[in-house]
């Protein structure tokens, strides 16, 4: 193993003598004084990658010959949020059962085993809004693997058994659904907010348990189509050979017309007020916000430069610097716009901090919100706000298959191939101005939903070091947690 | 992607002249992708290319974590890895002389409280209130001398991602990934902070750091998990948790950081790896100027205690509000031990939707909704662990699961394992091992993680001992190690 060594000794003492030569200039007295050679890079284009297959699946394609692998990624236009509103979890079932249920012509099991013993792996997932099958295989196994995968989305057999297991598994995910202080916030604080839409419907252990064979068959048949998938594939194959491959694997799967119901609008009403929820443990866990926007949204561009100087730049971030590096009240600190497609989504600042600093670190994160509204931001912070966005910009693109990934996304999400192609102007384009602009039309302070998942008592108390009381920030209702097994 | 470059730089043609451009077969090779160079300083450099875009992967990994504490400091290299963070003589403030000055003040009336709060038999809460009230007023004075998160700044507004560190058992790194053109920011800002590093901030940033830890205690379970481990290791500085102990965290001082950071935080502790769109050539040079002018330091000594021969089963029983689960942990050696290649191949015999658990204490005897076996050797330790989550809804006990995978380790040691089932072990190894490969990420991870452990060459060096284990071989390591008195067993129910 160690021949190729030889290669390199030639090559070391070059590299050696090269090094001294160009050691010499002077370490600059600090960063700021460093200069850069320029860098130029152009995105991938849509157009090079798309094409259409003849029973109208969209694919994204690429050749990648760095390593014998390759990869594939369907994306199905379905997910939870057409759940039959008296069958909650039929699609979270559909996405998991797919895959482990086998398909007509090879049971689950023997799935498992061929594609174990091929060190190769077909994952299935169902989203909110979207459904995900994606393949991984080495590139002696790509027939092999293309066969597995394409068989799975237009056969799947959702064996007895593996539904069996899988409602096993959700009914013990449900009883434990009330123990993590995270996972109780992030649900209840969207059930405020949404109501009883569809992007939030909670599962029960009876409604589980009446799902059946016949239901997810059903809802397979509703979203499961050639011309309701955009497939990102890339790999070390030969592109012309893997689109005869893939016309091969899918061939006999007709187009269909694909119904989905419209996914309902949001009636985005603010619920302003202090939300608790009774949990004995020693921090509070706090989201504190209201409805956002869509991903489409104009402001898009903005929003971002400006939530990442609010709370979304990690220590760069304002959010940040205060609660944590200024005042050690919690590790994890900020803000963030939770852009969606189809509904618009939520803004919240959030933190996790001791009880009785939690009504301090609250006021301090509503300080910052008022103070983006009421105060430009400065120079300094516009420019490094931009800078990340423009120079980190390649990351998306820097595997074959995250490149074409992304492209099947922003189709997926409805934008136009050549968005990336301006995406940096954008970013370039925003002023100081339209960042105090967004600010006041996006973040309301009278609007604010406080919700806390905590020790209640201990968190009223607060300290007696810092000012303010939890009744200060509004009406406090306490929300008694359901029976997680009956939704009751 | 399209570096704009005014012609081809002399380094860069060497490279492609002498560099061996041959692609991963089949197989995992990376003897002919890896450039490996190590400064007079004993500091190591590791370099992968990868142009697809113009990006490079910049990690840092020092030989520190968890292992190398001791009762008194635990959790001190997990609070250091946050203090790096903190500035230098350079970064971090605006008037150096002014902020150290305030900073010596505020030790010492630290000093006198921790004194107070912490040795004094009879603690006078008064004086501590008067001290603090002095503190304070300090720490408010330091604020003025201090320039918010310069270094991350830095690295934000210059294009970085992946940005952030972590501390480990054995292992500290420090990441950034950087536009192609940048790589220099790196090299500038990481030598910076390992020469002359300023711990501002101590007594606030000990807060986040246990804001952390409470984080952790909050979630399901976790405690019990705590005390396990530290039942489970009697004399191993494993025992305890990278995160330290509260009762540490509250007493370390800024003294024990800077003490610390020399033993450490030294060229001949670290390895610096570079995965992207690079030219090696152009790296090394980089390299020597800024990390070539540290000296070095004298070399940190392994840690001493090895884990003694356990004697007896140990049991612990715990309530939370969490789900029902039996854990089992046993002793095995670390990593480099000739058995440590079969300990790994049991991992994945058990382990998996094909693998052993999963088949029948879930699908067969349908008694568990989840059941794993991993573990392996560690520098100084090792640790198999198996366990699971029975089936509560109906009825099933954690009690009733650890008898059911004490079947499973007894058929181990009894029955031969097919060929098959060996087979499909090592081709899934083989191919997660050369899958890791296509994230820049994860393959600078792995190489600089190997690198301070057994060295990188032993990445596919122990495939190939993976690939020689055999169904003997399972049988006698499972006979040797999974008996009663090498074990821990954790018994976890719900709160009711």
């Amino acid at each position: 193993m160690f021949n190729t060594l030889k290669t390199y000794i030639p090559c070391l003492v070059l590299i050696l003598l090269l090094a001294v030569q160009s050691g010499i200039g002077q370490i600059p007295a600090h960063p700021k004084e460093l200069s850069y050679e320029e860098l130029t890079y152009q995105p991938p284009k849509a157009a090079d990658h798309r094409l259409e297959l003849a029973n109208g699946m969209i694919v994204y394609i690429q050749e990648d010959h760095s390593l014998p692998l390759f990869d594939a990624t369907a994306i199905i236009r379905t997910g939870t949020v057409y759940d039959p509103a008296d069958k909650i979890g039929v699609a979270a079932m559909t996405g998991a059962v797919l895959r482990s249920g086998g398909t007509t012509t090879i049971s689950g099991d023997d799935l498992d085993e061929r594609l174990d013993f091929l060190g190769g792996s077909i994952y299935s997932s169902m989203e909110k809004t979207s459904g995900r099958v994606t393949l991984s295989v080495l590139k002696k196994d790509i027939d092999e693997g293309l066969k597995l995968f394409a068989d799975l989305l237009m056969n799947p057999a959702f064996e007895e058994a593996k539904i069996k297991i899988y409602k096993d598994r959700a009914i013990d995910a449900l009883k434990n659904s009330n123990d993590n202080p995270r996972t109780v916030l992030d649900r209840e604080f969207r059930k405020l907010l949404y109501g009883d839409h569809p992007l939030v419907r909670t599962e029960s252990k009876s409604g589980i348990e009446s799902i059946t064979r016949q239901d997810l068959l059903a809802f397979h048949q509703t979203c499961f189509a050639p011309n309701n998938i955009i497939l990102a594939v890339a790999g070390d194959f030969d592109k012309t050979e893997l689109i005869e491959k893939l016309n091969a694997a899918f061939a006999g799967w007709a187009k269909k017309k694909i119904d989905l119901p419209k996914i309902p609008d949001v009636a985005a009403k603010n619920r302003p007020g202090v939300f608790m929820v009774q949990k004995e443990i020693n921090q509070g866990y706090i989201n504190i916000g209201h409805f956002g926007i869509k991903e489409s949204n104009p402001d898009l561009f903005a929003i971002n430069l400006m939530n990442f100087i609010l709370g979304g730049g990690s220590f760069t971030s304002r959010i940040t610097t205060k609660v944590r590096s200024d005042e050690g009240l919690a590790y994890n600190t900020g803000s963030r716009f939770e852009n969606q497609r189809d509904v618009p989504g939520l803004f919240m600042g959030y933190v996790q901090t001791k009880s009785a600093t939690v009504p301090y670190a609250t006021t301090l994160i509503l300080n910052e919100f008022k103070r983006i509204r009421t105060e430009p931001v400065s120079d300094a912070e516009m420019a490094t706000a931009k800078n990340f966005f423009l120079d980190s910009f390649p990351d998306r693109f820097s595997t074959a298959i995250s490149a074409m990934t992304t492209l099947a996304t922003l189709e997926y999400d409805g934008f136009p191939g050549n968005y990336y192609d301006t995406w940096r102007d954008k970013y370039n384009a925003v002023t100081k101005q339209d960042i105090q602009r967004v600010a006041q039309k996006y973040i309301k302070p009278g609007e604010m939903s406080l919700f806390i998942v905590g020790d209640i008592e201990k968190c009223k108390a607060g300290d007696d070091k810092h000012p303010g009381k939890l009744e200060d920030f509004g009406k406090i209702t306490v929300i008694a947690l359901k029976d997680p097994m009956t939704a009751n | 992607m399209n570096r704009f470059k005014t012609g081809i730089s002399l380094p860069a043609l060497l490279l492609i002249l002498c560099s061996p451009l041959a692609l991963f077969a089949q197989t995992l090779d990376l003897e002919s992708q890896v450039i490996e160079y190590t400064l007079d300083n004993g500091m190591k450099l590791l370099m992968v290319e990868r142009h697809e875009a113009p990006r490079v992967v910049c990690h840092i990994y020092y030989r520190v974590g968890g292992v190398y504490e001791r009762p008194g400091i635990t959790g001190i290299s997990h609070f250091h890895e946050h203090m790096m963070f903190k500035g230098t003589r350079t970064m971090g403030t605006s008037d150096f002389e002014k902020n150290d000055a305030i900073n010596r003040q505020i030790d010492e009336v630290m000093d006198k409280i921790y004194r107070e709060k912490f040795w004094s038999k009879n603690t006078d809460p008064e004086k501590i209130k008067i001290w603090q009230a002095q503190a304070d007023s300090l720490m408010r004075a330091e604020k003025e001398t201090i320039i918010k998160d310069d270094l991350w700044e830095f690295y934000m507004k210059n294009g970085g991602t992946g940005l952030n560190a972590s501390t480990g058992q054995e292992i500290t790194g420090y990441y950034v990934t950087l536009p192609s053109n940048k790589v220099e920011l790196q090299m500038w800002l990481e030598s910076d902070r390992l020469m002359n590093p300023c711990f501002r901030e101590f007594y606030s940033e000990k807060e986040v750091v246990r804001e952390e830890r409470r984080l952790s205690e909050n979630r399901p379970g976790w405690l019990f998990q705590e005390q396990l481990n530290a039942s489970f290791f009697a004399a191993s500085p494993y025992s305890w948790g990278v995160i330290g102990w509260d009762v540490d965290l509250q007493k370390v001082t800024r003294q024990d950081m800077y003490t610390f950071n020399k033993t450490w935080y030294i060229p001949n502790n670290a390895v610096a790896v570079y995965v992207g769109d690079i030219q090696p050539a152009e790296i090394i040079a980089m390299a020597q100027k800024y990390f070539g002018r540290i000296p070095k330091g004298p070399d940190p000594e392994p840690v001493r205690t090895t884990e003694p021969k356990q004697y007896c089963e140990k049991r612990l029983y715990g309530e939370a509000d969490a789900p029902p689960s039996v854990s089992i942990y046993y002793h095995v050696p670390p990593e480099g031990h000739p058995d440590d290649a079969v300990i790994r191949v049991i991992s994945g015999l058990l382990n998996g939707n094909t693998g052993r658990l999963y088949k029948k204490l879930v699908k067969e005897k349908g008694i568990a909704v989840d059941a794993y076996g991993y573990g392996g050797g560690m520098a100084y330790a090792g640790r198999f662990a198996v366990g699971g989550r029975p089936k509560a809804a109906a009825g099933h006990t954690p009690e009733e699961l650890e008898q059911a995978i004490y079947e499973e380790l007894e058929d181990l040691k009894n029955t031969p394992v097919p060929d098959y089932e060996l087979q499909k072990v090592k081709n899934r190894t083989e191919a997660f091992l050369i899958r890791g490969l296509s994230s820049s990420m994860r393959l600078a991870a792995q190489l600089g993680r190997s690198e301070l452990g057994l060295g990188w060459r032993d990445i596919p060096a122990s495939l190939q001992r993976l690939k020689t284990v055999s169904a003997e071989d399972v049988m006698r390591v499972a006979q040797l190690y999974f008996v009663k008195d090498n074990r821990t067993v954790g018994i976890l129910v719900r709160k009711q």
